[in-house]
């Protein structure tokens, strides 16, 4: 079962992407808090991260540059998850892997994470 | 008077008789007649037809100078060549006393003895023959030459007098001339001149006279009338006053002045002076004033009628004579030369006033010119705008405070010191998107070229001190009447703050919309779980409910995110992601994604074209979705809308044609403007911010496409975008 690591200060939007890839048959990881974002992920060592961008705490680009730029985890594909009107610029400045635009179909978001975590 | 006959020797008893009963025949020897003969003091003679004297009396022989009377008529021979003067003059009196018998009176220059000549006068007759032819002359000799002398004596005085009275003449007339010259010569106002020399002109040449003028109008006015006798100033004023000279009448004043011709009329009578009275009141008063001569003299100067001198002769009884109207034509010569000079004089000093007054104006004008330019200058120190002049040259020749204070100069006056290139290079310039502001397209070297430059907003960041503002710029250019630029002016608003609370806006918008976003995210989400859910219940009515709400979120997120496109598009930040894909595909998808919707129309795809296009699909999808939501919204009643594609000459056009409402005329134009609603009746607007179509013809206009609308009421509308299929986007 592939593990997919999901971080966003908002915990519903942890729950209900936690709901729908659970539902799809993904091992699902939550983090809120954005201190924690960069720990949990190297303890985790997910398939899949999905990013928020811009939260409390911390920044998305930030991680995704660290996680990029670091070999144990540079193979992580990282979806950057953002209701910033600039998610696409953003994820490809920081090198992420792709990026899904709030709100998003659900259908879209496990469409997108199947792309990714199962490839 | 001596005839050419011979006698050798005197008959002494001969006595020439003056009494024709004696003369008959010679007289010879009677004592008495002897005795007066001897003592006669004229000279007694006979003489011979021939020229020869046949006797004379001693006092004969003494009036010519001879010693005897022997004396005489041995050396007078021939009377005809020795004695008159003029041989002529014996031909003259043998002609007269031939044809009348005797001679009276008959005066003669003859030569004395001595060759003097003294003047005689004789009395003869021709003493005839019973034949009745002449015999011989004898006549009477009288020495006339003193009386002679003194009538010569009395003519050269004569004429003497007559051509010193004639120099008098002259002298006079010439002194009045020259007198009439100074008098006209005095004064430059020729009324006053005029009225001045009218005394001088009486009494000299008139008793009394007139002078008139012609005015502008070719009405006359009545300068002067001078009278010599002072008792008839009175009547002189009445002729002044109530007797203009008309120009249109027959005054003989009038006549003279109209044909330019002086007139004179010597003698004067009733006849004539009746003639040219206007009625019997003015022959009255002309009669008073006396009128025995008349000259009429026109004042003419190149051709123009300045006016008319009439003289009068009255009760002095002189005449006017041909020379007195030449004096007179003279005069007004004289007259209308002066006229002509004082119209000049007036001319030139009326000008020389105007041009004064003129100056004066100008003074005056510069005056309010000047405190106007200060004024001008003080409302310009104090704007809060910033104001530059500068030369075509780029020398600045005006700075206001806000200029320098922008630039970081404590004064003015410093940064005027200063060349427009070294200010320049203060600064670092960005165009409002941050990329550099290329010089050449600063707006003041554009209208140093006589352009005219929109407002445009640049960004000065000072090197120094990294402070960075904003201001609109604009530079107009002021042309010379060469239409040359001379220079051109500046104005730099200030729009820092502005741009401040735009970025504030901006950064509210950003946040807003992502705050936003959020709970939508996980509402649209939870949403579409229960409806996963309900697949298994088949409860009908519960999963029409939540396609609604799904619909409205999807409502929602696209209000959310015109706001924002909004914000960025003003800015001219919003991004562009152009891919490559497929245009049958793309509208396909974008058909059958919101054909579910809509359930009332069908949405129709007309058209065929595979073809990749090179757009950014995410943007050019949500005006598609735009125009369709559109044409459904504004056909309620309607079954269908259309979508018809097709290539046109490298462009894809696609039309959304809907069968509603439509757009009135005065509106089309205008439904591509920010936050423009067409309005329903009684105000009503439709659901919406008024921002899609904004936002849909900005998005094809960074593509470099086009968007239209036609349109007929209660039939439908038709937009139409056409974008090139290598949608080059625009920056």
């Amino acid at each position: 079962m592939k593990k997919v690591f999901i971080a966003d200060d908002d915990s519903s939007i942890v729950e209900v992407i936690k709901i729908v890839l659970t539902e799809g048959g993904f091992d699902v990881v939550g983090e809120t808090h954005g201190k924690n974002v960069e720990e949990s992920i190297l303890k985790e060592m997910p398939d899949l991260v999905l990013l928020d961008v811009w939260m409390s705490g911390f920044d998305g680009r930030e991680i995704t540059r660290k996680l990029k730029s670091n070999p144990a985890t540079k193979k992580i594909p990282v979806l950057l998850v953002s209701a910033l009107s600039d998610t696409r610029q953003i994820a490809k400045d920081t090198k992420a892997d792709g990026f899904l635009e709030k709100p998003f179909d659900i259908k879209k978001l496990l469409d997108t994470v199947k792309e990714f975590a199962l490839k | 008077m001596f005839a050419d006959s011979v006698l050798r020797s005197p008959p002494k008893r001969k006595i020439l008789m003056l009494e024709k009963s004696i003369i008959d025949e010679p007289i010879n020897g009677d004592n008495l007649y002897r005795s007066i003969f001897e003592n006669a003091i004229e000279g007694i003679y006979q003489s011979t037809p021939e020229g020869k004297i046949l006797t004379a009396n001693p006092a004969l022989a003494k009036i010519l100078g001879y010693e005897s009377v022997e004396d005489m008529t041995s050396n007078l021979v021939n009377i005809k060549t020795q004695f008159y003067v003029n041989s002529s003059t014996r031909d003259k009196f043998i002609r007269l006393i031939r044809s009348k018998g005797l001679i009276t009176d008959f005066e003669s220059q003859v030569r004395k003895k001595d060759g003097d000549i003294i003047w005689i006068s004789e009395n003869a007759r021709a003493v005839k023959n019973k034949n009745g032819e002449i015999i011989y002359f004898e006549g009477l000799v009288q020495d006339i030459t003193d009386r002679k002398l003194a009538e010569e004596e009395k003519a050269q005085l004569i004429i003497e007098q007559s051509a010193r009275a004639e120099a008098e003449n002259a002298n006079l007339k010439l002194s009045f001339l020259v007198e009439a010259s100074k008098i006209l010569s005095q004064s430059l106002d020729y009324r006053t001149s005029l009225k001045n020399l009218a005394r001088l002109i009486v009494p000299i040449i008139a008793d009394w006279c007139i002078i008139d003028l012609v005015e502008e109008s070719n009405n006359t006015s009545r300068v002067e009338v001078v009278h010599i006798d002072s008792k008839k100033n009175r009547l002189a004023n009445i002729l002044k006053n109530n007797y203009p000279l008309s120009l249109d009448s027959s005054q003989p004043a009038a006549l003279s002045l109209k044909l330019n011709k002086p007139l004179l009329v010597s003698r004067v009578d009733t006849k004539w002076l009746s003639s040219i009275s206007l009625n019997t009141k003015h022959l009255k008063l002309l009669k008073a004033l006396g009128v025995c001569s008349y000259m009429a003299i026109p004042i003419i100067s190149r051709g123009h009628m300045l006016g008319i001198v009439t003289f009068s002769m009255g009760d002095s009884g002189r005449h006017y004579q041909q020379a007195d109207l030449i004096l007179a034509n003279d005069l007004a010569g004289r007259v209308a030369i002066s006229i002509e000079n004082s119209l000049l004089f007036q001319g030139a000093k009326q000008e020389i006033g105007e041009r004064k007054k003129a100056e004066d104006k100008l003074r005056i004008r510069e005056k309010e010119y000047k405190k106007q330019k200060n004024q001008l200058e003080v409302i310009l120190q104090n704007v809060s705008d910033g104001i530059a002049v500068q030369g075509k040259e780029g020398k600045l020749m005006f700075v206001n405070s806000a200029a320098a204070r922008t630039i970081g100069y404590d004064h003015p006056k410093n940064m005027l010191k200063e060349s427009n290139n070294n200010i320049l290079d203060l600064f670092e310039l960005k165009e409002e998107n941050g990329n550099p502001f290329p010089l050449d397209k600063l707006p003041s070297r554009l209208a140093v070229l006589g352009k005219n430059t929109p407002e445009t907003i640049i960004r000065f960041r000072k090197k120094d001190t990294n402070h960075e503002r904003w201001s609109l710029v604009k530079a107009t250019p002021v042309f010379d009447d060469k239409g040359e630029v001379q220079f051109v002016v500046n104005v730099f608003h200030d729009v820092t703050e502005l741009k401040l609370v735009e970025k504030h806006k901006d950064e509210f918008l950003a946040i807003a919309s992502h705050e936003l976003k959020t709970p939508i995210t996980t509402i649209k989400a939870f949403t579409q779980l229960i409806q996963a859910r309900l697949i298994k219940t088949e409860d009908g009515i519960v999963k029409a409910y939540l396609e609604k709400v799904n619909l409205q979120l999807d409502k929602l997120t696209r209000l959310v995110n015109e706001l924002l496109d909004l914000s960025k598009m003003e800015k001219g930040s919003l991004p562009f992601y152009r891919t490559r894909f497929d245009f049958n595909k793309f509208i396909k998808d974008i058909v059958g994604s919101l054909q579910p919707a809509f359930k009332t129309h069908k949405l129709i795809l007309k058209g065929y074209v595979s073809k990749r296009v090179y757009w950014d699909k995410d943007r050019v999808s949500e005006v598609m979705v735009n125009l369709i939501t559109n044409a459904v919204k504004y056909s309620p009643g309607a079954l269908k809308v259309l979508i018809k594609t097709k290539e046109i000459s490298n462009h894809m056009q696609i039309e959304v044609q809907d069968f509603g409402i439509g757009i009135p005329k005065e509106f089309q134009k205008r439904v591509f403007d920010r936050f423009f609603q067409v309005v329903k009746h009684k105000g009503e607007t439709y659901a919406g911010l008024g921002l899609g179509l904004y936002i849909s013809s900005q998005i094809i206009r960074q593509h470099r496409g086009k968007i239209s609308v036609r349109s007929n009421i209660g039939k439908g509308s038709s937009f139409i975008i056409r974008i090139p299929i290598e949608g080059r986007v625009l920056n």
